[in-house]
């Protein structure tokens, strides 16, 4: 199932990203978007400070993948 | 003969600070409990679950009474639901902390 090579949540990785924000390769960007403030929200709110992050850190990783693919290097 | 009014004044003045202290610190100590200065969480999950992680994830301490952890439980997984917008991935990891959580303190509650 998962790697068990991965170091301990040093970095979160893509697939791990689209898991916590329950999207997946084809969604789009402001679709992401609109899952991380739900659930950024819903968590700031009534869920824990540590899941908030990780939604953040999930988001953070995916701006960056799309940033990426909308600038073709 | 100025002396009498001179200590009035500063048992007036006394009294007017310890009234406004006490209404700063009252409205201090309500204001809302939530620090947003807080740097966030790095990186994802733990590859194996931990307890302390296990008790990040539900905001409660280590040493918590199971009472709690399942009351933690219910409001972290309502605000994660799938069926509301959340992720099978959270929900999971979410049940995977009560698990761990409940599982580790029953058997340190056992009167061996």
């Amino acid at each position: 199932m998962q790697n068990a090579v991965r170091k301990a949540g040093k970095s979160i990785t893509e697939q791990e990203a689209r898991q916590i924000l329950g999207v997946t390769e084809q969604t789009s960007w402001e679709e992401i978007v609109q899952k991380y403030d739900k659930l950024f929200e819903n968590n700031a709110k009534a869920g824990s400070f540590y899941l908030q992050s990780k939604v953040h850190r999930a988001k953070e990783c995916l701006e960056e993948v799309y940033r990426s693919k909308s600038t073709p290097s | 003969m100025v002396a009498p009014i001179l200590a009035g004044v500063a048992v007036a003045a006394a009294a007017y600070a310890g009234k406004y202290g006490i209404e700063a610190w009252q409205a201090f100590k309500a204001r809302p409990p939530r620090p947003k200065l807080r740097k966030f969480y790095e990186g994802g999950f733990q590859a194996a679950m931990t307890r302390r992680e296990a008790a990040l994830i539900l905001g409660v301490r280590e040493s918590v009474a199971a009472e709690k952890v399942k009351e933690a439980h219910r409001r972290v997984m309502v605000a994660n639901h799938p069926d509301a917008g959340g992720s099978h991935y959270l929900a999971s990891k979410i049940n995977e902390a009560k698990d761990m959580m409940l599982g580790k303190s029953e058997r340190s509650g056992y009167p061996f």
